[in-house]
C-alpha cells in the first residue's frame, strides 16, 4: 500500500511537470519558402510592446525615438504599394506630411484597435505583429475615415519589415 | 485508500488547470462587449479549416457551398469599403465571373498564410487571418496585389469578413 502511494505520487508529479512543458500549440499554415512545414504560434508581449512604443513615438511626432524601433535595413511598403528607399526616406516623408497638414490646417489622427503577435518558429528570432488602426483625415471640416492593418516583422526589438493594408470606409452621410 | 483517491482527483485538477494556465496570450484589444480587457490567444485548427474550405468553394465557383460557410447575418466589407450581406456578395461574385468571361480576363489568387487568434477561448468566435496574393489579367495587361482577409468565425460560419489590400506596383507596366 505504501509503495502504491509512492508510485502514484511520483507519477502525478511527473505528469504535472510534463504537462507544463509540452510544446506550445500551433495552428494554420504557411507557404512561405523555407517554412512550409511550420504552423503559427502565439508571439510575445515584448514584440507587441515594440509596436506600441513605435506608435506612441509616431503619435508624438518624436521621429528620433520612432527611428530607434526600426532596423537600418527595414523595408517599409505602404498600402499603395510604394516601398520607401530607406528608413530615413520614410521618416522624411512623415515630417513632410506633418508640415503640409500643419500649413493647411488639416489633421491626420489614428488609434489602434487591436495588437497581437504571431510567430512561425518560437525557437528562432522574429515575430509578426499585427496592428489594426482606425484613421481619420480631416481637411476643410470634411473627414475621411479608413482602416489600416499594419504588419510588422520584428527581430531583436526592431521592425525589419513593415507592410500596410488598407480598407476604405464609405461615409454614409456624405457619399 | 480514500485519501489516495482524493489526492489523485486534486492532482488531476491541478494538471488540467496548470495546462489551461499555460496557454499564453499577448497584445491588446478594444473588441469588448463586457468592459473587460482581453488579450489574444491562439485559435483552433477548425476555424482555419473554415477559411480553407471557403477558399476552395470560391475557387470552384461553387457558390452554394460557399453560402454554407457564411452566416445568415454575415457582414462582408471589401477593401474599397463596399458592404455586402451573404446574398448580395454572392450575386456580386456571379456578376464578376460574368464580366471576366465577357472580357476574356482572368482573376486568380493564392493564399500564403493562414492563422487564427481568439480573444476569449472560453467563448465561441475566432479571428482567422488569411494572406492572399491576387492577379487580374486581361488583354491590356496584369494587375497584382496583396490582401489580408480577416474572418470572424463562430461555430463554423463566417460572421464578419473584412478585406484589407496592399497594391503591388508592377515595375513592367508602371
Amino acid at each position: 500500500m505504501k509503495h502504491l502511494k509512492q508510485i502514484l505520487s511520483i507519477f502525478t508529479v511527473a505528469i504535472f511537470i510534463f504537462s507544463c512543458n509540452t510544446p506550445e500549440r500551433s495552428v494554420g499554415m504557411s507557404a512561405w519558402e523555407g517554412v512550409e512545414d511550420m504552423k503559427w504560434h502565439i508571439g510575445t508581449q515584448s514584440a507587441v510592446d515594440i509596436a506600441k512604443a513605435m506608435d506612441a513615438a509616431w503619435q508624438a511626432r518624436n521621429y528620433d525615438e520612432m527611428r530607434n524601433y526600426i532596423s537600418d535595413t527595414a523595408t517599409i511598403t505602404s498600402s499603395n504599394g510604394y516601398t520607401f528607399e530607406s528608413v530615413d526616406a520614410f521618416i522624411e516623408r512623415r515630417k513632410s506630411n506633418d508640415s503640409v497638414w500643419d500649413s493647411n490646417g488639416s489633421t491626420f489622427e489614428w488609434s489602434f484597435t487591436n495588437l497581437f503577435s504571431v510567430d512561425l518558429d518560437p525557437s528562432t528570432g522574429g515575430e509578426h505583429v499585427h496592428a489594426d488602426y482606425f484613421g481619420t483625415y480631416t481637411e476643410d471640416g470634411k473627414a475621411d475615415n479608413f482602416r489600416v492593418m499594419n504588419r510588422y516583422y520584428i527581430i531583436d526589438e526592431k521592425i525589419v519589415m513593415w507592410n500596410s493594408y488598407f480598407q476604405d470606409i464609405i461615409e454614409e452621410t456624405s457619399e | 485508500m480514500k485519501k489516495t483517491n482524493f489526492s489523485i482527483i486534486i492532482s488531476s485538477f491541478l494538471i488540467l488547470f496548470s495546462c489551461e494556465m499555460n496557454q499564453s496570450s499577448v497584445g491588446i484589444s478594444n473588441f469588448s462587449d463586457d468592459g473587460k480587457v482581453y488579450k489574444w490567444h491562439l485559435g483552433s485548427e477548425s476555424a482555419v479549416d473554415v477559411a480553407k474550405n471557403l477558399d476552395d468553394a470560391m475557387k470552384d465557383k461553387d457558390y452554394t457551398l460557399l453560402r454554407n460557410f457564411l452566416s445568415d447575418t454575415v457582414r462582408i466589407t471589401s477593401s474599397n469599403g463596399a458592404v455586402y450581406d451573404a446574398d448580395s456578395f454572392i450575386n456580386r461574385r456571379i456578376e464578376i465571373d460574368s464580366i471576366l468571361e465577357s472580357r476574356n480576363a482572368s482573376l486568380n489568387w493564392e493564399y500564403s498564410n493562414i492563422f487564427t487568434v481568439d480573444l476569449d477561448p472560453t467563448r465561441g468566435g475566432e479571428h482567422v487571418h488569411v494572406n492572399y496574393s491576387g492577379k487580374y489579367e486581361d488583354e491590356n495587361g496584369a494587375d497584382t496585389w496583396n490582401s489580408i482577409n480577416r474572418y470572424y468565425v463562430i461555430e463554423g460560419k463566417v460572421v464578419r469578413w473584412d478585406t484589407f489590400t496592399q497594391d503591388i506596383i508592377d515595375k513592367d507596366t508602371e
